[in-house]
Formats: C-alpha cells, sequence, structure tokens
C-alpha cells in the first residue's frame, strides 16, 4: 500500500515538471502582461449615476480601471503578483480583494486579510463586488430630547422614588375612600411633624433667595 | 513603584539584544580603523594620525583604543590655542578608497570639551550589520572654563562605543492572534460553564426573594386584623 | 477564526470612535472647501456636432474630462494612472465617441456624455513609444510601435491589426486619415520615411520608403491639411513636404523663398487642437504670425502674414474658412479679428477687446468655435495661456470663465498670518519700543485710542449711510464675481483666516485667502523652474518676515532655479497684497551661481528678517537679502548645515567661517550612508518644522514618574532605499533604512533598517519622535512604523539643548503597525502651543484624507493592558491600525493624485488648518482634541437660556405660593 503511494506520488512529480517546462516554453514566447476583470454592483439603488464617479484602484492606484455602463471593468497590462483590488465611491462601501496572477496567467480572487496575509479564503473569479454599506462620514450631533432626559440614569433615580412617594398613595387614596381618610390621617401626622420637608418650599428655598430661608427658617423656630 | 518601571527598561534592552544577537551571522569580524585627527581651523585642515581602533566584536560592543604616541607639545599648544578662540577639534576615519580618493567619516568637537576633560573622551561608532563604518561622533563633558594642567594632556584616555544597526519594529501579529486565541478558549470555556440551568446560576438571588415573599404573605393578614396601627408597612 | 478577530477589532474602534475627531453632518462646506482642477491642456475638442456647449479635453495631468462651455465646471473627470502608464498619448472626438491611447498601449472608447467607458483593447507593443488614435468609417485606427489597430466603434470585436515592417528600427510616429485610408508614417533617423497606406477592411495597399537624409533628432515633423507630411529642417533653413496619397519624394521649399527675413531657429509651429485641410500657421520670429499652405506640387508658400497677431487659429464653419486671430491693442488688452479666408476680410462687425492680464504670459494655444446667432456671427474661444490657465471668451471680447490650471502643479505651500489692522499695529506698537518714557508713552496710548475711536465712527457713519468700504483691490480679469473678497485683507479674531501662498510649477506664484480659496493676487515669473528634489519637482518658499512687526512689511521668498541657465532664481515679495519688494525684478532674480543648499537662519536681524542662507557648488556662502551679510558673520559662529549626496550615500556637515571677507561653508563632519552592496540611495531628509512648539517635556507614566522626551531640535530623519542582491540561498530583496542624524555633530542617534521593505517611504518627523511609512513585500501589506526617544527618567538639561551636551544614546522605543490602504503621503498637525494631542494625517490613494490620532501610533501600546497602562492611558496593542469613514476629514470630497498635506497652527490652540494639494486643493480645519477652548458651535444656548428663565419663575412662583401657604397655616 505504501509503495503504492510513493510511486502514484514520483508520477504527480514527473506530470508536474513536465507541466512546468511547457509553460517555461510558453512564457519565452507571450508577454507576462494579463488582465483584470470584474464587476461592481449597487443593488441599493437603481440609479446608474454611481458609475460615473466610480473607479477600481489596483494596489493603491497603480492600475486603474474605469467601469463601463454595466459595471464591469477590465484592467490590461498586468504584470504577474498579487494585487489588492479596491473600488473606490465616495457613497457607497466595498470590500476589498486581493487577486494573484502567477507567472503563466493563472487567476486567483481571495479575501484580504493583512493579518495573516498566508490565509487563503478564494472568491469568484473574475472578481465581483457589491456594495456592503452606505459610507458614513458624519458623527451624530448630540441632540437635546426629552426621553434621553428622562431616561437618564440620574434622573431616574431622582423621580422614580418621587412618583413612588408623591404619586402611588394618591392612587391607593383614589381607589378606596376608608383607605384614603386613613392615608389623610397619616399625612396629618408626618405634615404636623415636618419630618417630610414640603416640596414647593423646598425648591423656593433653594433659589428663591435669602427671603424664603429666612422665613423657612422661623417657621422652624416658631414650630418648635 | 519605580520597580515596574524598571522592569520595563530591562525589557526593552532585552529586546534591543534580542535582536541584535539574531544577526550574529552578519558580521563578526575583527576590524582595525586608523583614527586621524587635527587642530586646524581653516577650511582646509591637516590631519594627523593618532592612533587605532580595533573593533573586536561589533555585536557584542568590544573595541577598543590605542594611541600612536602621546600628545606632542606642539599639540597642546594647538589645543590651548584654539581653546582661546572657542575654535573645534576634528577627528577621522578612511573608511575606503575610491578613484577619486579616500573616503573618510569625520565628525568635531569643541576644542575646550577635548581640553577641559583632559583628553578622555568616548568614540562612538556606528556601524551597519554587514560592519560598513557609516559615522563617529565624540562624547564629552560640556565646556565650563575651567584650567587644567599641561600634566593631564598628554595620554588619550579613550572608550570606544560601537552602535549597531539594528532591525526595524515588525507589526507583532504573532503574539495578537496567540492572544485573540486566548480570548476565545477562555470565553469557549465561559459560556461552557454557562450553561447551567437558569436558578442553578441565580439560586442566590432566587431564594432570598422567595423567602422574603413568604414572610410578607405571614406578616400581610396580621396586619389586616391589627388594623391601621402598621402604617409604616405601606412605605 | 479571523472572523471573530474582526470583531473583536471592531468592537474595539467603536469604544474608541468616541476619542477620534469627526465632523458633524451640517458642518458641511461651513470650513471646507475643494478646488477640481484637470493640468494642463493639451487636446481640446468642442461638442460635435454643432452644439459647442461642451468641451472634451484631455491633459498633462493624465486626465480627460468633458467641460461645460458656458460656466467652465466639470462634467465628468476620469483620472488615469500617475507616471507613464496613465498619459493621455492621444485623443480624438466625433459626436459619438471619444477615443484615447494611453501609454502607447491602450486604446479606449468613452460615452461623450457620462464619461463611461466603452471598451479598452490593449496593443502589442512598446509603452515607451507615443501612441495615435483616429476615426475611419465606423472603426477607431490605432498606433502602436508595432501595429496598426483597426477597432469597431461599438463592440471591441473582430477588429484588425497590421503588422508593421521593420518596428524595431523604424520609429512609427505618425498615424493620419485621409479619404478613407489610413496612413502610418514611420521614420528613421538620417536615412528615410516609411509611409503604409491601409484600407478600411485592414488591407495594406502600399508600402513605400522615401529617402530623407535630413531627419534628426529635433526635427519637428507633421501632417498639413490632411495628407502633406511637412518637416522643418533646420538645418538647410528648408521646409520639406512628402505628398501621403502618392509619396514619390521630399520637395524642399527653402525658408528664404517665403519671403521671411528669418532663419529656421526662430520658426516654431504654433500648436493647434484641430486639424484643417487649409493651410498651417507658423510662428515666425517673436512678434509675426503667418500662415503658409502646400500647392499640388508640394512647394509651400505663403498665403498671409498676420503682422500684430500674437496667436491665431483656423476654423471651418459652414463650407467657409476663418482664420481668428488675436493681436496686441494694448497694454494688457487684445482684440479679437475673425478673417473669411477667401476673401480676407474681417467679419466681425465692431472692435472686440478683452482684457488679459499680463499675468498669464503669452496665449500659447487657441481654438474656437463659430455659431449663427441673429444673423451674425458669434464665436467661443478658449485660449490656454503660458501659466497653463484656460479661459473662455465670447461675445465681444469677454471673459466667460477661467480655469486657473496651474494650481494643479504646486510645488511649495505656505500659510501666513494676515496683518491686524493699522490701527491695532499701532496700538502694538508701543510695546515694542522700550526707550520712551512713561509720559510719551502715555500720550501715544491716549492719542492711538483716540484714533481708533474715530475711525470706529467714522465706519459708524459710513455704515448709516450706506456706503459700503471699498478697499483698494487691483482689479483682475474684468468680470470676477468673487463680491466677497472685496472684504479687507485682516485678521480676524482667532486667526483662522489665512493667506495661501503657493508657488507652482509654471513660476505661477499665488496668494489664496484660506476662508474660500479665492486668489486674492497673483505673480508669473516664468523663468523660475523648480528643483528637482528626490524626484519631485520642489521649490524653496520662506516666510522671512512674518506680519507681526509692523510697520514692516511681511516678506516671502522664493527660491527656484532659473529655466535657461538651471542657476538661482528668487523672487521675494509680500505674501499679503503680492506686491514684490523693492529692487525686485518683474522676473525675479537670477543668480550668478548654482546652490547646493539653502536655508533660512532662525535669527532675525534688526529688521526682525530672517536672512536666507544660499551655499553655491563652490561653497561660498551667500545671504538674501545680500545686505545681510554681516549680520550672518556676526552669527555665524552658531550656524551650522548639512548637504546630502544622494547618489553616494554621503551626507556632511558644514560650519560657517570668515575667509578672506568671504563666508565660506567649512566640512566639519560626514555620515557615510552607504553600503555599496546594497547601492543604497537616499530617498528622503526630513527635518522638524522650525516653528513647532511642544508644551511637554515628558510624559507621565502609569506609577506618576516622569520619562523625559529626547527634544533635538537639530534632529534629520534620512531614508535610504536599496536592494539586497540575490545570493545562492535566496532571492533579492529591497531594503529600506532609517537613520536618525544629529546635523550639528554628524552623530547617528539611532539606525535602524527592514528587510524585504520598499518605498515609498513617507515620514514624519515631529516632537521626539518619528513614524515612517513602508510596504512590505514579504506579508505584501503597508506597514507603519513609530520610533519615540525619550532621554529617561531624568533630563540632562532642561532650559536649553546642546548637540555637544545631549545624551549620547537616548532610549528608542519602537513599534510597527498595518496600516491597511496605500497612501500618498502624510504629515501631522500642529497647533499654536502644542498642548492639543497630534493627529497623523494621512493623503489615501482612494481619495480620502484620514485622520488618525498619535495615540494609536504610540511604541508603549501594551499588548496585555494593565492597571498601570491603563492609568498611563495607552491603549491596547492591536496590529492593525484602524481605518474608517468617520475619520475622513474631507468626506465623500475625493481627492486625486495628492502631492502634499500643509497644516498651520491658528490662534486658537484646539484648532488647526490643513490645505491638501495635488491634482485638487482641499482646506478645512481639525480639531484633534475636539474643541475645548472655544464653546461648542452646537452649544445650546436656547436650552441655556430658557432653563434659566424658567427656574427663576419657577423660583418666583414658588416663593409666592409658599408664603400664602405659610399665611393659611397662620390663620389656622
Amino acid at each position: 500500500m505504501e509503495n503504492m503511494n510513493c510511486i502514484f506520488l514520483a508520477i504527480i512529480v514527473f506530470l508536474g515538471s513536465i507541466s512546468l517546462a511547457l509553460s517555461e516554453a510558453i512564457d519565452a514566447e507571450i508577454v507576462d502582461e494579463f488582465k483584470v476583470e470584474g464587476k461592481v454592483e449597487v443593488v441599493s439603488t437603481t440609479n446608474k449615476d454611481w458609475i460615473a464617479n466610480t473607479q477600481v484602484n489596483v494596489e493603491g492606484g497603480l492600475f486603474v480601471g474605469h467601469l463601463r455602463s454595466d459595471g464591469s471593468f477590465v484592467i490590461n497590462g498586468v504584470p504577474s503578483g498579487s494585487y489588492v483590488v479596491e473600488v473606490i465611491n465616495p457613497t457607497y462601501m466595498f470590500e476589498p480583494l486581493r487577486v494573484d496572477i502567477t507567472a503563466k496567467g493563472k487567476m486567483r480572487a481571495r479575501r484580504v486579510n493583512y493579518l495573516q496575509p498566508a490565509v487563503v479564503k478564494t472568491v469568484h473569479y473574475p472578481l465581483e463586488f457589491r456594495d456592503r454599506r452606505k459610507a458614513n462620514y458624519f458623527q451624530k450631533r448630540e441632540q437635546w430630547k426629552i426621553t434621553d432626559f428622562l431616561f437618564n440614569p440620574m434622573v431616574l433615580t431622582m423621580v422614580l422614588p418621587l412618583v413612588l412617594i408623591m404619586i402611588l398613595p394618591k392612587m391607593m387614596n383614589a381607589a378606596d375612600p376608608e383607605a384614603q381618610k386613613e392615608m389623610q390621617s397619616q399625612m396629618k401626622a408626618l405634615n404636623d411633624k415636618s419630618s417630610l420637608p414640603d416640596m414647593s418650599e423646598m425648591l423656593a428655598g433653594w433659589l428663591g433667595g435669602g427671603a424664603s430661608t429666612k422665613s423657612s427658617g422661623s417657621k422652624q423656630n416658631r414650630k418648635r | 513603584m519605580a520597580a515596574p518601571m524598571k522592569l520595563f527598561f530591562v525589557a526593552i534592552f532585552t529586546i534591543i539584544f534580542g535582536l541584535t544577537a539574531s544577526f550574529d551571522d552578519e558580521f563578526e569580524g575583527s576590524r582595525t580603523l586608523t583614527l586621524e585627527h587635527s587642530f586646524d581651523q581653516g577650511q582646509d585642515p591637516v590631519f594627523t594620525k593618532r592612533g587605532t581602533v580595533v573593533i573586536r566584536s561589533v555585536q557584542s560592543n568590544k573595541a577598543t583604543f590605542s594611541q600612536l604616541t602621546s600628545l606632542s607639545s606642539e599639540d597642546r599648544k594647538l589645543l590651548k590655542e584654539s581653546v582661546k578662540t572657542d575654535g573645534i577639534y576634528r577627528i577621522r576615519i578612511p573608511i575606503r578608497e575610491t578613484e577619486e580618493g579616500t573616503v573618510y567619516v569625520s565628525t568635531f568637537t569643541k576644542a575646550c570639551a577635548i581640553y577641559e576633560s583632559g583628553l578622555s573622551e568616548i568614540l562612538v561608532i556606528s556601524v551597519d550589520q554587514s560592519g560598513e563604518v557609516l559615522g563617529i561622533s565624540i562624547a564629552t563633558r560640556y565646556c565650563q572654563g575651567i584650567h587644567v594642567p599641561s600634566s593631564n594632556l598628554s595620554d588619550w584616555n579613550t572608550k570606544v562605543d560601537i552602535s549597531v544597526t539594528v532591525t526595524g519594529p515588525a507589526p507583532d501579529t504573532q503574539s495578537y492572534i496567540e492572544k485573540i486565541k486566548r480570548d476565545e478558549q477562555e470565553k469557549a470555556k465561559g459560556s461552557q460553564a454557562d450553561n447551567r440551568s437558569f436558578f442553578s446560576k441565580y439560586w442566590m438571588y432566587i431564594v432570598p426573594f422567595v423567602i422574603m415573599m413568604f414572610i410578607m404573605q405571614s406578616i400581610d393578614p396580621q396586619q389586616q386584623q391589627g388594623g391601621g396601627s402598621g402604617g409604616g408597612g405601606g412605605r | 477564526m479571523a472572523a471573530t478577530g474582526m470583531n473583536f477589532q471592531l468592537l474595539f474602534y467603536f469604544a474608541c470612535l468616541s476619542v477620534i475627531y469627526a465632523l458633524y453632518e451640517d458642518q458641511i462646506g461651513k470650513f471646507d472647501w475643494r478646488q477640481q482642477y484637470i493640468g494642463k491642456v493639451n487636446r481640446l475638442y468642442w461638442e460635435q456636432p454643432t452644439s459647442g456647449k461642451r468641451l472634451f479635453v484631455s491633459t498633462e495631468k493624465n486626465v480627460i474630462t468633458s467641460l461645460n462651455s458656458a460656466s467652465g465646471k466639470i462634467v465628468w473627470r476620469k483620472v488615469f494612472e500617475e507616471g507613464r502608464r496613465g498619459e493621455v498619448d492621444d485623443m480624438v472626438h466625433n459626436g459619438d465617441v471619444l477615443a484615447t491611447v494611453h501609454a502607447g498601449r491602450r486604446v479606449a472608447t468613452w460615452h461623450p456624455a457620462s464619461g463611461n467607458q466603452h471598451w479598452e483593447i490593449f496593443m502589442d507593443g512598446d509603452d515607451t513609444h507615443k501612441g495615435s488614435v483616429r476615426f475611419v468609417g465606423d472603426l477607431v485606427v490605432a498606433l502602436s510601435s508595432s501595429k496598426v489597430y483597426g477597432i469597431p466603434l461599438k463592440v471591441a470585436k473582430d477588429f484588425w491589426e497590421v503588422e508593421l515592417p521593420n518596428s524595431d528600427t523604424v520609429n512609427y510616429k505618425i498615424l493620419e486619415v485621409y479619404d478613407g485610408k489610413t496612413y502610418a508614417v514611420g521614420m528613421t533617423l538620417g536615412s528615410e520615411v516609411k509611409v503604409l497606406s491601409i484600407g478600411q477592411d485592414g488591407a495594406v495597399l502600399s508600402t513605400k520608403s522615401i529617402l530623407a537624409g535630413f531627419l534628426r533628432q529635433n526635427t519637428e515633423c507633421r501632417v498639413v491639411q490632411g495628407y502633406y507630411l511637412m518637416c522643418l529642417c533646420k538645418m538647410t533653413d528648408s521646409i520639406q513636404v512628402l505628398n501621403l496619397q502618392n509619396p514619390k519624394g521630399f520637395v524642399a521649399t527653402s525658408i528664404q523663398d517665403l519671403g521671411v527675413q528669418e532663419n529656421s531657429e526662430s520658426i516654431y509651429w504654433i500648436k493647434s487642437f484641430n486639424s484643417n485641410e487649409v493651410g498651417e500657421i507658423i510662428r515666425v520670429g517673436n512678434d509675426m504670425i503667418v500662415i503658409v499652405n502646400v500647392g499640388t506640387n508640394g512647394r509651400v508658400s505663403l498665403m498671409k502674414q498676420l503682422p500684430k497677431s500674437v496667436i491665431a487659429d483656423i476654423v471651418n464653419y459652414e463650407d467657409k474658412t476663418y482664420i481668428v486671430s488675436l493681436e496686441q491693442t494694448g497694454h494688457e488688452e487684445y482684440g479679437v479679428s475673425l478673417y473669411d479666408m477667401s476673401s480676407w476680410e474681417q467679419v466681425l462687425d465692431h472692435n472686440h477687446r478683452l482684457h488679459y492680464a499680463s499675468h498669464h504670459g503669452l496665449p500659447e494655444q487657441i481654438s474656437c468655435f463659430l455659431a449663427h446667432r441673429s444673423g451674425k456671427i458669434v464665436y467661443k474661444i478658449v485660449v490656454l495661456s503660458q501659466d497653463y490657465s484656460l479661459q473662455l471668451i465670447h461675445k465681444t471680447g469677454k471673459i466667460a470663465w477661467r480655469r486657473d490650471e496651474f494650481m494643479a502643479y504646486p510645488t511649495a505651500v505656505e500659510m501666513v498670518d494676515l496683518p491686524v489692522s493699522e490701527n491695532q499695529a499701532k496700538f502694538e506698537d508701543e510695546f515694542g519700543s522700550h526707550d520712551d518714557n512713561v509720559m510719551t508713552m502715555f500720550v501715544k496710548r491716549v492719542k492711538t485710542q483716540l484714533s481708533q475711536l474715530q475711525t470706529f465712527v467714522i465706519q459708524q457713519i459710513q455704515k448709516l449711510r450706506g456706503v459700503k468700504h471699498h478697499s483698494v483691490v487691483i482689479e483682475e480679469g474684468g468680470d470676477d464675481d468673487d463680491v466677497d473678497d472685496e472684504e479687507d485683507l485682516l485678521r480676524d479674531e482667532f486667526s483662522l483666516h489665512k493667506m495661501i501662498v503657493m508657488a507652482t510649477t509654471p513660476g505661477k506664484i499665488v496668494g489664496m485667502r484660506s476662508i474660500n480659496g479665492h486668489i486674492a493676487w497673483q505673480h508669473f515669473v516664468p523663468e523660475l523652474n523648480p528643483f528637482d528634489r528626490f524626484g519631485k519637482e520642489k521649490v524653496i518658499l520662506h516666510v522671512q518676515r512674518t506680519t507681526a512687526h509692523f510697520p514692516h512689511l511681511p516678506q516671502c521668498v522664493v527660491l527656484g532655479k532659473n529655466k535657461v541657465s538651471g542657476r538661482a532664481h528668487v523672487f521675494a515679495f509680500n505674501p499679503i497684497n503680492g506686491q514684490r519688494i523693492s529692487q525686485m525684478p518683474v522676473g525675479g532674480l537670477h543668480l550668478p551661481y548654482n546652490i547646493v543648499q539653502s536655508f533660512l537662519l532662525g535669527e532675525w536681524d534688526k529688521d526682525f528678517m530672517k536672512p536666507l542662507i544660499l551655499v553655491d557648488d563652490s561653497y561660498s556662502v551667500h545671504t538674501f537679502p545680500s545686505t545681510a551679510q554681516s549680520f550672518v558673520t556676526e552669527q555665524s559662529f552658531n550656524i551650522y548645515m548639512y548637504v546630502s549626496d544622494i547618489d553616494n550615500g554621503m551626507i556632511s556637515g558644514y560650519r560657517i567661517i570668515k575667509q578672506q571677507n568671504k563666508l565660506v561653508a567649512d566640512n566639519v563632519w560626514k555620515v557615510n550612508i552607504q553600503n555599496q552592496r546594497q547601492n543604497l540611495k537616499i530617498t528622503s531628509i526630513v527635518a522638524k518644522k522650525a516653528n513647532e512648539h511642544i508644551h511637554s517635556q515628558g510624559r507621565v507614566l502609569g506609577d506618576r514618574s516622569v520619562l523625559y522626551k529626547y527634544l533635538n531640535p537639530n534632529l534629520i530623519a534620512v531614508v535610504t532605499q536599496g536592494e539586497e542582491p540575490a545570493t545562492s540561498q535566496q532571492k533579492a530583496y529591497p531594503v529600506i533604512n532609517i537613520y536618525l542624524i544629529d546635523v550639528i555633530t554628524g552623530h547617528i542617534i539611532f539606525h535602524d533598517n527592514h528587510r524585504k521593505a520598499q518605498g515609498p517611504v513617507h515620514v514624519i518627523h515631529s516632537e521626539n519622535w518619528v513614524v515612517y511609512n513602508y510596504y512590505n513585500t514579504k506579508q505584501r501589506r503597508h506597514e507603519m512604523a513609530a520610533l519615540e526617544m525619550y532621554e529617561g527618567k531624568n533630563q540632562s538639561n532642561s532650559t536649553v539643548f546642546s548637540s555637544f551636551t545631549a545624551p549620547h544614546q537616548p532610549l528608542v522605543m519602537r513599534q510597527s503597525f498595518i496600516f491597511p490602504l496605500p497612501m500618498y503621503t502624510m504629515t501631522t498637525s500642529d497647533t499654536e502651543k502644542g498642548i492639543t494631542a497630534k493627529d497623523i494625517i494621512v493623503g489615501l490613494k482612494n481619495g480620502g484624507i484620514f485622520t488618525l490620532p498619535k495615540a494609536f501610533l504610540d511604541p508603549r501600546r501594551p499588548l496585555a493592558p494593565t492597571q498601570e497602562t491603563q492609568e498611563e492611558g495607552t491603549l491596547p496593542y492591536i496590529p492593525e491600525l484602524p481605518v474608517h469613514t468617520e475619520g475622513m476629514i474631507n468626506y465623500n470630497q475625493t481627492l486625486y493624485h495628492i502631492q502634499g498635506i500643509h497644516t498651520s497652527p491658528t490662534g486658537l490652540e484646539s484648532t488647526c488648518l490643513v490645505l491638501s494639494y495635488g491634482l485638487d486643493l482641499f482646506h478645512t480645519r481639525i480639531q484633534p482634541s475636539k474643541m475645548f477652548d472655544v464653546l461648542k458651535e452646537d452649544f445650546e444656548h436656547w436650552l441655556i437660556a430658557s432653563v434659566v428663565l424658567s427656574m427663576l419663575v419657577a423660583s418666583f412662583i414658588t416663593q409666592k405660593l409658599a408664603s400664602r401657604k405659610a399665611l393659611n397655616r397662620q390663620w389656622k
């Protein structure tokens, strides 16, 4: 079995060398310049205006291709090597592809991976470019919205307890007249103790300046 | 507090040496260079031989200087004169012969710096990886205007430093990919551990909650019986 | 694996986005502008058949474009590769199709209305050969160095090709079509001309060789009247003519026989955009234009002399032939004449005069389009001038539009602050003089304040009267619609409005307002040619005196080489109003020596002028202005400079000494950065910006200690490129080397090399860091390396830096990153005091200008972030640098062939002005650390005001309520 394998391998090597020799013979005659072909498509619009300001850059503009009205392109006179092909359009974004051209003119297209250049993920050749997304060049302006303000965690922590304290009891009151009475008595008790500061007074105290604080101060004095 | 910093420096140095070490195969032969000097101030200075620099090993920074003779009294006079006029002191090393003549690398320093240091200096010779001399420079002290006795001005006290071209940095993709792999494995591990059921994950929150509920319920009937006495419970 | 890696990166980028400066959508066009150019026109066609609404143009900048002939605006523009590959060798237009040939090999046809490509064919041949293309029937025929192709117009199928005989020795230069036949003309210097005629089916009808012993390298030949090959033979002072239809032999006509009293040296063909079948226009001497034609016997005869004409063209219109001619009628004034060729009568009914500014130089080429309107002949004339500008004249000599195409050829750019108003300057003047006593200073102060009040009152009165304040504006062009340009050239509050001074290849020097890109002034110095610096055209432009020294006027100087002699040529001017300084000739000053080095001295003399120091090839030192010689002599003890020998890889340092009453450069150090095996060439030398401010001396680390920066102002970064030759083990590979050299002592601070890496290497050198970009041929990707130099934990000398005492081996940290896109150039942002974080500004080859915070290019980015690195604020190391569209400061305004990016600080620390130049110009402002020193423009003034107001109201109301409640309680 192992022997078989060995022979098989040898044959393959032999065949390989023949084809190599053949290709070398051809190489001497033909000019080693090839063409890169492909097609660009924008699926997100039916308007064809994008074709006019789209161009195909090979290796950053070393070779440039312009589009035909059906979106296809041909770039002639490209020697063998490995090139990154990009589609340049100000509105739509395309994923770049890498094209490898062997000395014999065999073409292969694959995804660009700068991190691991040796990793090969082939894609279809002739190249096919399809718009990935629209380019976003701008930052969103922060706009003042009431919802933003309300859902701010700081505001929430402040407002929610307030709501619980102020509104919940009232709602309960409305539901049941007995409980209402009960509550009222409770509130009265609270008010008398003045353990819960009056909201309006407090606001006035902060914003209204000295006069109101004085008045509230005097009130407290009196109570004592 | 300084310890991590020190560590960092050490790391940097090891990187540098690590890189240079990897080029051991490049050039390790010894090389002898002629050092010439001049006290002339004009446009076409005349150089005389001062001594030789022997580079023993480029990579391990081993080089020595041996002087031809000690500084002659004429030279000493010239040196003192150029100190007075704020002149310069030049040195050079021939590196190759071409059809147009010898190619030198050269440098200079303030004459007073050589004078005040009492002829002690550090020569830095820059060499590329194949051993070709790129340049030379002198490090001495700076001038303060002090007087140096002539007895200190006879023998050169020279230290030679070799500075070799280092390999430029390359993106460290290898360790980054490894790091990502590691992170991923950790994540995978984490997600496996998280495959437990909802209860087994959050029992510590659920159990107290349930207990609380039970307690509340057991209290509630009492409250109703007791009438309005337990008002605080509402809050 | 890679995909998840991507995800990880994406996450990281979004986390970093908040750091990165990006535009808001409503800021479009607010402080940026773009100007699109096409370059110097070399072929021009009016839209066929009759409308003439559009122009189809090909240019020297590898562009084909369509212009709207009413406005001069670009309808579409196709930009080809830079260099030989993209060159448009020939272009023809026939109504339905535009056909071009590029770099001698590629024939393409284009749809004239949209600019879309129909097809492209790749021809056999040599790409150094200049190709040619014509139409015959419904075929496009194209000439390469070895074949003629005939390709159907619509589809590139079933085309024929004809092999040209002996194409390895015969240079086939000319392709012409006449009467359905294609003629290919090949030339062999000193011996013969070969003429092939080819039918429409691709059959070779005849091949003839005709003796032509007169052919020399400088013999100019062209086809005239459709089928005559006419050669201007300078050796025998004759014109040689060959009939291509029936090539039997050249017929010579001596120039004397034409009745012209000149020899052939002063005879030039006037280039024409179109061919015609009537005659040929020839310029004789400097001031005469003649029209000649070839008779049936092959003899050349004179048809008409146009003695006053500056330029002329022949136009066919409605079966008649006209000659249009521009004639000098006064200073900066030309008259338009139109002659009917059959009768030699003026067709135009009255005088058509046009204002032609002298700063355009002479008109080089014109093209005319005729039409009938209400029974009269009307014209449109396109004029291409010596300064590359293109203008269209119509009606009675009005200039409809002008394209300033010299702007596509910048060779040097500088931004200059505008001056403060005169009153303000007087006010500041009192701080300048120290010998005044308190009393005079007080009187001065009161006086200036009074005069300020006076002008203020006058201005207010004028405003009330509705009189617009007109400053003295040099009227140029006549009908410029730049009304806003009449506002004064005065500094604004934050000095955001500057004057952009730009020198260009044709010798045009312009001043532009940075606020809108309008030209404020222009000068034409045709003798000023750029130097060749590392393969780029560069002139040297320095600001010798800024606007800060009232009453001294600001001064700029441009240094280039003389067009004829190659020696130094300088031109000095006031950068604000463009007026040349006194004693400066109109065409600049031609200096009698070659320049090896020039630089601006860092110190200014008593008149606040920084002298320009010029070193000639005998190492004598000259100054500009020459009166500064004595000042330079005084300063010479601390003037050092360097000269680089690019091919031999030597850099030499010089000091300046006095010898026999002359300043000479004395060689003090030499550095050899050559490695003969690798054949290194210096490809760039980058010094720091001379006026760079550095705010922070060190960097605070995570443990609160300080790492001091190595700030050596005398440091240059030198790049060499070469190739390691092949050995038995491996193939040859390219190498690049970077050297950081102190140019005072020649000390090499640091040197590193990259194997299997090639250029172009773009270098930024600023503060204590160097960032460079190169191409890694092994991994096939662009990489960016960052070097940062530190003195260490102790600072050697905190007050002033001296190259003689500085630490000899600073700590150099380095790290490299992948930059995923190819670039044209890069630079760094520059602010007033250097407090703002730096941005790297990259001109990408995809037409974007991308800003990347320098923090991404920090060699201290740790692979695994720790508490300490987080404290320090370094980002975790990711090999690939993030490139995203939010960082494109030119958003969707694509820029082609970016040559350079200039940055300039403004009065606002947060803001930096950016000008990108190349084929297009683009100007904007950037704020690398966002706008921290003024309120943001989206600051909600109304919100704040309304909140404060409502709070106030609420407090009053609640106070009232509270008091009422208190009262109520009292009553209880």
